[in-house]
Order: structure tokens, then sequence, then C-alpha cells
């Protein structure tokens, strides 16, 4: 169902007519008010209930509650749950304000769902507003002083019953005072953000223009005197309608009446709703179908057939319907047809629930209005684009034909297109199988860059070989080298002995011819052991000249196993050309130590 | 609930009505302690100071209510041979230990 406004009070027929229950003495007292003249008040024990729908029908849940509240004393003696929200007696949510001045939110079981940490202030009212769903799996959230205190989800409000009942108490054991003023009650809502936020509640009730100044004459009765203070009948100070078809109302125009007037009022747009509230009841005797009429000074309506006997309190509550605006009054009254029951009015209040201007609605209503006119301009303007648009049209529709006339050109280029988009698609068709073939080959020429790869690797491991045998050669060379250069000088030892001996035995023979025997004897002797001694070096010539021979021929054998090896190394396969750009091998010379010895081999001596 | 005011002290029992107040002196009420039975002897009386009771004998010719009970649940009905209009019903009365409290609600 639509959200709906069900109730609102803020005590402002200054009595407990609008409570639906009470227990104690509690009253409405001028005392402390949040807005308006009054606020009830709850001493010790004390509470007042309101029945929200007994006016306006329930749309569902959800909820939002609303009431300014004020303790005296924010640390109470007892715990003191001032707001209950019943089915019946049944209580489903409550809250309390604890001895240490913290609001404890409380679940339909009693299990607390929130603690709201000192959230009020001695003697000073504060606006608390409940959002909530009525349900075993229910959200809630808290509200003081429109600031939200956090919202809880699947809490357990709900005994199964109806919701019928807010209530506002006071702990039997607590010595605070409560007030409590401006309470609302909403229904059908479906966010936190459906509530009004902290109302005010202002009441009318100043009727001096009564009698024939609105409508038919009141025939009794003394409007002027209907004020707050309660009448008493038998002094007759009761507004009645006792002849026949008489009817009438009065406004609330008087010192003190309103809306129209009063400076609480701001905006006809935070105006709310109005409440109209009746003490009245009828006579006894044939049924003249009493009523009670109700609105503004615009238009009112009138009630059915609902009065008793005893004075009762009667009310009727809008959101829209003849709901004063910012410059009218209230208009109540009432009458009667033909037949012997009287309508006897005791009291009546008109209360108008307000929505005081905040500095973001000021600002907004201002961005409202400037929007406003700016559409307002814009309509205008709209209306002169029409006129010129329709003017137009006729200048369109003609070039309409004209382009109808080139679409069946542009349908001809068209079809010349998708011809020569039928080529492309060919052409694409033919570059993608070439594609393919290009990517088979790239892929083959993969395949052979690794075994190109490979088949270097292989060259520079046997490179490898040939470098150390060709030190191996080189080494052997040097050995040769080394005998050749022994047997030199072994053979020029012999010659400087055969010499010797030649220049012995030519001194011999001079010996012989010109010393004498003994002196050639002698020379023979000395010649003999310098023959000896020229032979014993002769033979250790000879066996190093041997040893020499047998040295050359090894190596001259190493030379012949090396020559072999590097025929077979001569065998390999060359590196196609191009194959050096891949990174293996360096154009540099090489460095090769073997038997103690160090060699270069130049680059240009390297196979590769 | 057509209750202005309620004054409760320790001799009497006062509700504001506004056209009229029902008031109850606990003198009247027999008893000197607060019993369960002398509480509900004042709910009771301050029930009766509440309702209009007119006798259907008195009503005018020609009122439906004295030919039949216009049942009109606890605000309107027939009670013996009287026609009773109630617009509050005194729910309960406790005692708290100094003066008797009142639960009061509006008639259904």
């Amino acid at each position: 169902m639509a959200l709906a406004l069900n109730d609102f009070s803020g005590a402002e027929t200054g009595g407990l007519e609008e409570t639906s229950a009470t227990v104690g003495t509690p009253s409405a007292p001028t005392t402390n008010p949040r807005s308006g003249a009054r606020a009830y008040r709850l001493a010790a024990g004390d509470a007042i209930e309101f029945a929200p729908f007994a006016t306006v029908a329930d749309a569902g849940t959800d909820y939002v509650v609303g009431a300014s509240v004020s303790f005296d004393d924010v640390t109470p003696a007892a715990a003191v749950p001032f707001l209950s929200l019943r089915e019946g007696a049944a209580e489903f949510l409550r809250l309390e304000l604890t001895p240490g001045g913290d609001v404890r939110v409380v679940d339909a079981n009693g299990a607390t769902i929130r603690t709201i940490t000192g959230p009020f202030t001695a003697a000073a009212h504060h606006f608390v507003e409940i959002y909530f769903q009525h349900s075993a799996s229910a959200t809630v959230e808290v509200f003081i002083d429109d600031a939200s205190q956090g919202s809880d989800s699947a809490q357990d409000l709900t005994d199964a019953g109806t919701f019928d009942t807010v209530r506002f108490e006071n702990a039997a054991a607590s010595a605070a005072t409560l007030d409590v003023d401006d309470y609302y009650l909403k229904s059908g809502a479906t966010a936190a953000a459906d509530r009004f936020g902290p109302v005010e509640v202002f009441g009318y009730q100043a009727w001096p223009n009564s009698g024939t100044d609105n409508g038919s004459a009141l025939d009794v009765g003394t409007w002027d005197l209907a004020g707050e203070t309660p009448l008493d009948a038998s002094a007759g100070h009761i507004v009645s309608y006792t002849a026949n078809n008489k009817n009438g109302s009065a406004d609330s125009d008087g010192t003190g009446g309103g809306p129209s007037g009063d400076p609480n009022i701001d905006g006809d747009s935070n105006i709310k709703a109005a409440k109209w509230v009746f003490h009245a009841r009828r006579t006894t005797g044939s049924n003249s179908a009493p009523f009670l009429r109700y609105g503004d000074t615009g238009a009112t309506t009138d009630s059915g057939d609902i009065l008793t006997t005893a004075f009762a309190d009667y009310f009727f509550l809008s959101e829209t319907t003849n709901v004063p605006s910012s410059s009218q009054f209230f208009r109540m009254g009432g009458g009667k047809g033909s037949g012997g029951r009287d309508v006897e009015i005791g009291e009546m209040w008109g209360m108008l629930l307000h929505v005081p201007v905040g500095a973001t609605t000021k600002t907004l209503t201002g961005s409202l209005e400037a929007a406003l006119q700016k559409q307002r301009t814009l309509t205008a303007s709209a209306g002169a684009a029409l006129q010129s648009g329709r003017t137009r049209t006729a200048d369109a529709n003609a070039v309409l034909a004209l382009l109808r006339t080139r679409s069946a050109g542009i349908e001809a280029v068209l079809s010349a297109v998708r011809g020569v988009d039928a080529g492309l698609e060919a052409a694409l068709r033919d570059t993608l199988s070439r594609q393919l073939g290009l990517d088979a080959a790239l892929a083959l020429a993969r395949a052979g860059v690794v075994n190109l790869d490979a088949a270097l690797r292989r060259l520079e491991t046997r490179g490898a070989g040939l470098d150390a045998a060709l030190e191996a050669a080189r080494s052997a060379v040097a050995a040769l080298d080394a005998g050749f250069a022994r047997e030199t000088t072994v053979a020029a030892t012999l010659q400087a002995a055969v010499r010797a001996t030649v220049i012995a035995a030519t001194g011999l023979d001079a010996s012989i011819s010109e010393i004498g025997l003994r002196t050639a004897t002698a020379s023979l002797g000395a010649v003999l052991r310098a023959t000896a001694i020229a032979g014993a070096a002769l033979s250790a010539a000879l066996e190093f000249a041997r040893e020499t021979s047998a040295a050359a021929d090894a190596a001259l054998a190493g030379t012949a196993l090396l020559g072999a090896g590097l025929d077979a190394n001569l065998d390999l396969p060359f590196a196609p050309a191009g194959t050096r750009t891949f990174g293996h091998g360096e154009d540099r010379d090489q460095v090769i130590t073997a038997g103690g010895r160090t060699f270069v081999v130049p680059a240009g001596n390297r196979k590769h | 609930m057509p209750v202005r005011r309620i004054t409760v002290t320790e001799s009497f029992a006062e509700i504001d009505l506004g056209e009229r107040r029902a008031r109850v002196d606990y003198a009247t009420i027999p008893g000197a302690r607060w019993s369960r039975a002398r509480l509900d002897a004042l709910r009771d009386a301050l029930q009766a100071a509440i309702d209009h009771r007119v006798a259907r004998a008195a009503l005018p010719d020609g009122d439906p209510d004295k030919a039949a009970d216009p049942a009109r649940g606890e605000r309107l009905f027939w009670d013996g041979g009287d026609l009773v209009g109630r617009a509050a019903v005194v729910e309960s009365v406790a005692f708290d230990g100094a003066k008797p409290v009142l639960a009061l609600r509006r008639a259904r």
C-alpha cells in the first residue's frame, strides 16, 4: 500500500484527548514544549498510548515512528523504557534510557539490538525516529536529532500479532520526568528516507467568528467561549444545533488562530497534514443524521452519523484533502437533518503537522523554483519551436521526396559496392591461403635453423680437437728442432776431434823427424790420449745422436698420427655461408697451453 | 480518549471529561485499606461516573435506541434498562503504596 500518515499529536489540546490510553496521571502542561504550546508530561510510573490506526488505516510494514523526548535526568536511577511499540500488550520493539545514560534498542524477545551511547542531554528535547519492519526478520534503524544511529537487520520485531499501539512511558522506579512532544507515525514506508525528520505540531483553537460569519447560523451557543479551557455543558457553553436542517461552522481566525498568520508556518510545502479534533455528542430523539463538519476556509467535508450520547472525541486526519494552506484557516462545525437528535460540540481543535524548513530544504526549494522558472521559459521556447517546426515540416517533406529519389541512386551504388565487396572477399580468401603457405615455410625454415645450430655446435667441438692436435704437432716439431741442434753440436765436436787428430799426426810426423824417438813416443802417447778422449767424445756424441734420432722418430710418428687426425678433420663439412651470423665462433686469435708451453693460433689458421 | 486531565490524591480521584468531571471520594468506597476488592470498587465507581446513562423508558418516542439496542461496541449499548454512552473505560486500578493508580483507555 501507499505510504500513509496514520497519526500525529503534539498535546495541543491541552489534555489527554488524543491518547488512546493512560496509566497514572500524565498531563499536557505548557512547561516544556518542543513546538506549539504544550507537551505531554510523564511522571514516574505514568504512560500514554496512541492507537495510530484508529483514524487512518494501517498501510502495512514498513513503519516510521517519531517523537521528541526530554528527560530532566538522563542518568535515571532505574532504566526508563520510554518508547514501546506493541501488539496489544505484547511489546515487540522498545527504546529505553539506561542508568548510564545510553539508549538501548530492544527486540521482541527482550534482547538488545543496539546500544546508543549517551545521546541525550538533560532537560532538552531530542527527536527520536525509528524506521522499522514489523516482522521476525526485520530491519530497524534509529535516528536521533535527524542522525542515524546505525541500521540493524534480521531482528525479531514481532510477537505474531497486530501492531496497534505506540506507548510512551516512564518507569515507576525512575525519579526522572519525561516530556513527549511531536509524535507521528507512518505506515507503508519502503525506506528510512520516508521519515519526515523532526516535525512540529501546532494547534489552533480560536474560533471568534462564530455564528453568522460562516455559512448557516449556529443557532445556540457562543463560539467565542470555545476556548482551550474545557467548558461546562451545564453552563450552556456548548455549541448546539437544535433546529432541523441546521448546520454551520466557524473558522480558527481569532487571536492566536491559524495557520494563516502563524509565523511558525514557513511555506505550504512544509504543511504535511491536518488533524481535526471534536469533543462532541448528540442528544436523544428521532434520528436527524447529525454530523461533524471539517476542512479549511476553502472547502469542508461532513462526517457520517458517528455521534453517541456521551461526549467523546472524534478525529479526522488528512494529508491532502481540505488541509489549510498557510493563507487559510481551519473551518469546523456540524449540523443535523430533520429529527430530534441535536448536535452538541464542546470543543474543537485544528492541528497542523509541519516540517520546518532546513537549510537543505531551503536550498532545494530555491533550486526548484529556479528550475521551474527555467522550465517555463523553456516551455515558451518549445512552443515557438513547435510552430517553427510545423513550418519546416513542409520543407522537410520536399526534402524527403528528393531523398527518396536519391535513395534509388544510392541503392545502385550500393549494389556495385556489394560486387566489389565480393571480389575483396575472394582476394581475402586467396591471401589467407597464401598466408597459410608462408606459415608452413616459416615453420620449415625454423626447423632448418635448429639443425644448423646443432651442426655448428658439433663443428665447434671438433675445432677444439683440431686445435689440440695442431699444438701437439708443434710440440713434436720443436722437439725435432732440439734434436737437430744437439746433433749439430756433436758433429762440431767430432770435427774438432778429427782436426786435433790431424794436428797431432802432423806433429807426430814432425817429432819423428825432428825430435827423436822418445820425444816422438811421448807425443805419440799424448796423441793417443787425445785420440782416446776424442773417441770417447765421439762415442758419447754418437749415443746422443742415437737418442735424438729415436726421439725424432717418435716425434715423426706422433706427427704422422696428428696428420692423420688432421686429415680426418679436414673431411668435416664446412659451415654454410652465413652460418656465423648465428653467433657461433669469433674471428680472434686462440691461445693454447700444452706441455708447459703456450701457442697462439691466429684466427686465419682456424677452421670453423 | 475524552479525558483532559486525571487527578489522583490520597483522598479522591477525578477524571476531567471536558464538559464535566467524574470524581470519586475514597471515603465513599467501603473499606479502610486498599485491598483488591476495594480497588475494584473504586474502578467501578469511576466507570459509573464516566458513563452517560439514560433510562430507556425516558428516551423520547421515536428514538431508535429506545426500541433496539444500538450495540455500538463499548461506546453505546443497552445495560439493563438503560442506554449507556461510554467514551472511556477504566481498565484497572492499582495501588502504588501511596495512592491508587488509574489505567484508562478509549472506548472501542
